[in-house]
């Protein structure tokens, strides 16, 4: 197993969990089309982090 | 102030919560090392915010970027999600001027746009920051100074360690000054008192709180309210003392003596030491988790004698618009190779002498003199912090507070009442009265 590339996968889990948490701390602060955006966004880092934790599943069955 | 910031991040969510907490400056957004090179090449920039990884098998393009941004001479910030010692170490040799893990955009922003501004004001002012407020030549000190405010209008406590006479307070006023707080700017030598006056001192009290507080008297805690407060020779504070001021440190609010009414203080600490702070801690005169409260940032003061390229400036500083002084060339090689103990004070103390006392052209023996003559005062002075007595106390309190202590200090050695009486030659009456005062007895015969 690589360990560069589990750190590149760890840093995308936090990079992605993170600005998760953070775009629903700012959430009330925004209009509606912001909103929209953001839970776009929000869904689309959520699938971003879902698969990098597949990724480190698969590599650390390796 | 509104800032041209570059933000270099592959990730649209963190994009858009960055963005959100930069409102109100000029903001371009990309999202690759590509074109981050093409807009610092196309357009300058106060502040890049870079992430590091760019892209989901990157290979840390971000450090080319924070390369290229100091270059340009931009201030730059990193917000990455890796952790890894050996990248942040690399990162701070590229020159970045700071590294965040992400996770706290939404308060982290803020943080680096007062600090941004901090740095703006202290680089403009930089010429006159050191041949006026702190006049030094040093690159050494220099660095601390401004990596101390640095932080001025951060509420961080600052941590200033070095010799005697080395510009300790100096600084602690300037970060005062560029921390722009709208408070008082108090300070308090935690030497010059016992630890029952200091807790008087620091927290204030009611009235009637002690024999002779006729009215009721606020703390230095409470002065420096939206103010600074600075603390010198933080090591003679007691034990009980350090845990009672971590607790004001920590929750703003604290009890004037008593009082069991809390009163609150938002007042931002800076604290200073000449002694060996690892060893105050290791013989236990210095609790720990005091000392992680009010080192946050922490800064060193060089001793003269490790820049004596100020000692000539110093001394032109000192006599500036005063009576001028003429220095045989033997004076000025003594000068410049003396150790100067008392440090930028004691170089300050003497050029004042001089000005006052001399005939004007000094020579080596009238250096060789003062210092003489100053070694013998300074061996007076020392004994002198008792002096200091808390406004609201009277003198025959304050007289009676010593004589107890130092009775009770005999009594503990000899255990006899009748030798302390001989030692300080007091009366009975006296000794017990005393003791009533203070430990509220009539007091056993103790012999």
């Amino acid at each position: 197993m690589e360990k560069k590339e589990i750190e590149k996968l760890i840093h995308t889990v936090r990079s992605k969990s993170s600005a998760i948490r953070e775009a629903a701390d700012i959430f009330y602060d925004l209009d509606d089309k912001e909103r929209d955006e953001v839970v776009l966004l929000m869904r689309q880092s959520a699938q971003n982090l879902m698969d990098a934790i597949e990724k480190l599943s698969e590599k650390i069955k390796e | 102030m509104r800032f041209n910031i570059l933000v270099v991040e592959d990730d649209a969510l963190i994009q858009k919560i960055i963005g959100k907490n930069l409102k109100g400056n000029a903001v371009d957004f990309v999202s690759n090392k590509d074109e981050a090179f093409k807009k610092l090449d196309s357009k300058r920039y106060d502040i890049a915010f870079v992430d590091l990884m760019l892209g989901e098998n990157d290979n840390y393009s971000g450090l080319c970027v924070i390369e290229k941004a100091k270059s340009k001479g931009i201030y730059v910030v990193v917000i990455s999600g890796s952790g890894n010692s050996e990248l942040i170490n690399r990162v701070y040799d590229l020159g970045a001027n700071d590294y965040y893990f992400k996770g706290n955009e939404n308060t982290v922003i803020s943080d680096v746009l007062r600090k941004y501004e901090s740095y703006v004001e202290i680089n403009n002012d930089k010429k006159k920051l050191f041949s006026n407020d702190f006049i030094t030549t040093d690159p050494k000190t220099q660095k601390e100074i401004l990596n101390a405010l640095k932080f001025a209008k951060e509420t961080t406590p600052i941590l200033i360690l070095g010799d005697s006479g080395t510009g300790k307070t100096t600084l602690a006023k300037l970060i005062h000054k560029y921390s722009k707080r709208k408070g008082n700017y108090v300070d308090l030598n935690c030497a010059a008192y016992n630890s029952e006056l200091l807790e008087i001192e620091l927290f204030g009290h009611t009235k009637s709180a002690f024999t002779g507080a006729s009215e009721k008297r606020a703390g230095k805690i409470k002065q420096a309210d939206n103010g600074t407060l600075f603390l010198d020779e933080i090591g003679a504070m007691s034990i009980d003392m350090q845990q009672k001021l971590l607790k004001a440190v920590e929750e703003k609010y604290f009890y004037p003596v008593g009082s069991d009414k809390k009163e609150y203080s938002n007042f931002r600490i800076i604290s200073a030491t000449l002694e060996n702070i690892e060893e105050l801690v290791k013989s236990k005169k210095l609790r720990k988790d005091f000392l992680n409260r009010i080192d946050s940032v922490r800064v060193f003061l060089p001793p003269l004698s490790k820049r004596r390229d100020d000692i000539l400036i110093l001394i032109e500083k000192f006599t500036e618009s005063k009576r001028q002084l003429s220095f045989s060339a033997k004076a000025i090689d003594f000068l410049l190779k003396y150790s100067w103990p008392g440090n930028v004070r004691e170089l300050k103390n003497m050029i004042d002498f001089f000005i006052l006392n001399s005939k004007g052209n000094i020579d080596v023996v009238d250096i060789e003199n003062y210092i003489k003559s100053n070694m013998r005062n300074e061996q007076m002075e020392t004994s002198d912090a008792f002096l200091n007595i808390p406004s609201g106390m009277g003198l025959d309190d304050y007289l009676d507070d010593i004589a107890y202590r130092m009775i009770k200090k005999e009594f503990s050695r000899t255990n006899k009442v009748n030798d302390v009486l001989k030692r300080f030659k007091i009366s009975t009456r006296r000794f017990y009265s005393l003791m009533k005062k203070y430990e509220g007895k009539d007091g056993e015969k103790r012999d």
